[in-house]
């Protein structure tokens, strides 16, 4: 009876190297166990759709009837005939590196505020995290679309304040309609002020207070000390801001759908009215892919340059 | 003796089993889905009650929603071959649908008389006729309108137009309006950029489609460019509202006319008892105007919508029987009450007739006006429709907005138009 035997050894207190790596492997059975939910929805609703659109990307479906393999025609009409496209990564482009930096910019300035000890601080980083909170909802969207409406307050303020005479509609003049976007991307500060925050803290005290005794000012103790210190924080940011400006779908169908004329056309709006309104789901699925290839690309780049720019404190010791 | 009562016997088994086969009829589910508004929810509701009760022993299960929720949801049901037995159709989508063999072609129910058109003119039902198939049953006719306001027309010293008036009468009308009133006379062209210019290509007797859907049907890009640069022209004037005022408008209680910023409206017919409600005053339904030397009229009636049997469906009698009841019966339609638009059956309407609301009875006769002065509808519209609608709005924005002139917009249009409707 092996199952008596192996119990009395255990009983014995003999455990060495076989019984360790069981318990081992228990452990990660217990580790499974955990991550299987994620694991799940990981396979489930992730890998398995996008093998999905990989092979949709390569036929044509119409949702209504099965899907025919076409090769690469949908890449051929993508990228010789299809302005929209040209024009939606344009504007998504545009979007993402006018919205981000600015963004950080903003974020960082009210970490460095918000860092100094003083009272009710913690309140006020709780009031500015608000935002990014509610910001990607319909609501707030609605409420953009009534802020920069031809009726809305912004106009009214202006014009009470005099400095407007008419009406204008921010959200569709092509000059302006983008702006509303970034405005409210930018608005959205929270999350990299959080991350800014908590990097700030980790700049040693000591450094600043040499820098003092050496007689720096303010300024140069901030592009000297503080800058190249949270490098690798703004290059973490930089990462994960600029996949997110790429993705930014919701506000933008609610506040300009892509108007006037395609200037708001941003890349998922493009997708989505290619898949959902005109039915041609092997398109967007195609489409979808380039965006994957173009996002890929670009956090590549940015990853190459960071060796020039990113200031690891780790590596500078070895 | 004997061999009558064993005939007797088997007389009596055979009517007992017989009368017993035809008591117990089967149970029979029906999936019923549509589009529309609170309103016509509650109708369709009230009439599906009546319909179980009139046929208990089928039991119906509705399907709703709005309209864009609506298309995402058939499309997700069609790819799972999961239609609902009868379904709402519309223009824009009974080709799509009926080129995918997912609507049940009517016709042989017409010839049986499970569907009932005694009292239908041909007129009424050619609207869900593809290639000699009847695809879908219309609910409703509907006919575009100008809705005017009386007070505005009034105040301003103008003589509201009759149904024979033009485009010449119409710019002149508006810049009055907008001399005396100094508010726009209408936020855009008549139907907006897609339906105005159908509107005058049908007066040319063109086709916004060829026939085969795979291209535009007219040649000449003047049309175009005029209707764009009239319509530059009379926003430049502030006959029409600007983009950035129409874009404002998110319902129709902001309606321009409604809240006294424009002089008229345009709208589908059956919108008229919607948008007295919101003005909560007395309005005016015109034509669209005529084009002076017209080789045809621009206007036409519509199937407002259909409803369609699924291919897929199990119970396709039943499904026709459902179809019938809902344009047939004079209660079922007592209770719709015309919401989908005026009745088919001339019977249901001459029923309907005393009942009438006033503004009802003003969509009635609009509608018989509309179709006085009307031609035949065109084709429904090709799959690549969405595409095209959103195209011409794009280069109607780019003129109106400076960043083309009409005739490179015109241009681009016949271009982008043609490549969408190609690859389809």
């Amino acid at each position: 009876m092996p199952s008596l035997t192996g119990l009395a050894r255990s009983k014995n207190g003999a455990r060495p190297a076989k019984p360790y790596r069981k318990l081992r492997q228990q452990n990660n059975f217990a580790g499974y166990v955990f991550i299987f939910p994620w694991l799940f929805g990981f396979l489930a609703v992730t890998i398995i759709p996008m093998l999905l659109s990989l092979y949709l990307s390569f036929t044509r479906y119409d949702i209504l009837s099965p899907a025919r393999w076409v090769g690469l025609q949908n890449f051929e009409n993508i990228f010789l005939y299809d302005y929209l496209f040209t024009q939606s990564l344009k504007v998504t482009f545009r979007y993402a590196f006018i919205s981000v930096p600015l963004r950080l910019a903003f974020a960082l300035f009210l970490a460095i505020l918000l860092v100094q000890p003083r009272r009710g601080v913690g309140l006020y980083r709780t009031l500015f995290y608000v935002p990014s909170v509610f910001g990607g909802s319909i609501a707030v969207a609605v409420m953009w679309r009534q802020l920069f409406g031809t009726n809305g307050a912004l106009n009214s303020l202006l014009m009470s304040l005099g400095l407007m005479e008419t009406n204008f509609g921010w959200l569709t003049s092509p000059q302006t309609a983008l702006w509303t976007l970034i405005i409210l991307a930018v608005w959205q500060f929270g999350s990299p002020m959080l991350i800014f925050l908590a990097g700030l803290k980790q700049i040693p005290a000591s450094l600043y207070e040499a820098a003092m005794i050496d007689g720096a000012s303010g300024w140069q103790s901030f592009t000297r000390i503080t800058i190249p210190m949270l490098t690798p924080i703004i290059f973490f940011n930089f990462v994960v801001q600029i996949i997110s400006g790429f993705m930014m779908f919701t506000q933008a169908l609610v506040i300009t759908n892509g108007g006037p004329f395609n200037r708001t056309l941003l890349y998922i709006l493009y997708v989505f009215r290619k898949g959902f309104t005109d039915y041609s789901m092997g398109y967007a699925s195609a489409l979808a892919w380039i965006l994957l290839l173009v996002v890929g690309v670009i956090t590549a780049v940015v990853f190459k340059t960071s060796s020039y720019w990113v200031f690891y404190e780790a590596r500078e010791g070895e | 003796m004997r061999k009558l009562w064993l005939a007797l016997v088997i007389c009596v088994l055979l009517i007992a089993t017989m009368s017993s086969l035809v008591g117990a009829q089967e149970e029979i589910t029906l999936r019923i889905s549509w589009w529309g508004s609170q309103e016509r929810h509650d109708r369709t509701m009230a009439v599906i009650e009546l319909f179980e009760e009139r046929y208990p022993h089928i039991t119906i299960e509705p399907e709703f929603a709005g309209w864009g929720d609506y298309w995402d949801r058939i499309a997700t049901q069609a790819a799972g071959r999961n239609l609902p037995d009868v379904y709402q159709q519309d223009m824009q989508y009974i080709d799509l649908y009926s080129s995918r063999g997912m609507l049940e072609d009517l016709n042989p129910y017409v010839e049986s008389g499970a569907l009932d058109t005694t009292y239908i003119a041909d007129a009424e039902i050619s609207g869900g006729m593809i290639d000699g198939k009847l695809f879908g049953i219309n609910l409703g006719s509907n006919a575009l309108v100008a809705i005017y306001d009386p007070a505005m027309f009034a105040q301003a010293g103008v003589e509201p137009p009759g149904p024979e008036w033009t485009w010449d009468d119409y710019v002149e009308i508006g810049r009055k309006i907008k001399a005396e009133l100094g508010v726009p006379f209408a936020p855009g062209l008549p139907g907006n950029m897609f339906h105005a210019f159908q509107h005058v290509l049908r007066q040319n007797d063109l086709l916004f489609y060829a026939p085969d859907g795979k291209s535009l049907g007219f040649d000449d890009d003047q049309l175009l460019t005029d209707l764009l640069q009239l319509e530059l022209d009379l926003v430049n004037e502030g006959v029409l509202a600007t983009p950035a005022v129409r874009d404002e408008v998110n319902s129709l209680e902001d309606e321009l006319m409604i809240t006294g910023d424009a002089a008229t409206v345009w709208h589908w017919s059956n919108a008229i008892v919607a948008v007295t409600a919101a003005a909560d005053r007395p309005l005016g339904m015109i034509t669209l105007p005529k084009a002076k030397d017209q080789v045809r009229e621009g206007l036409y009636i519509k199937p407002s919508m259909f409803f369609s049997v699924a291919e897929s469906s199990p119970n396709k009698d039943a499904a026709v029987m459902f179809i019938d009841f809902f344009i047939n019966d004079v209660e079922a339609n007592k209770i719709l009450f015309a919401e989908r638009g005026v009745p088919i059956s001339s019977y249901v309407r001459e029923e309907l007739e005393p009942l009438l609301t006033d503004v009802q009875i003003q969509m009635f006769n609009y509608l018989d006006l509309a179709a006085q002065h009307s031609s035949a509808i065109d084709p429904p519209e090709p799959p690549g429709h969405p595409e095209v609608l959103r195209l011409i709005e794009d280069i109607e924005s780019m003129v109106l907005h400076g960043a083309s002139t009409p005739a490179e917009a015109a241009k681009m249009f016949r271009q982008e138009a043609n490549r969408i409707l190609r690859s389809q």
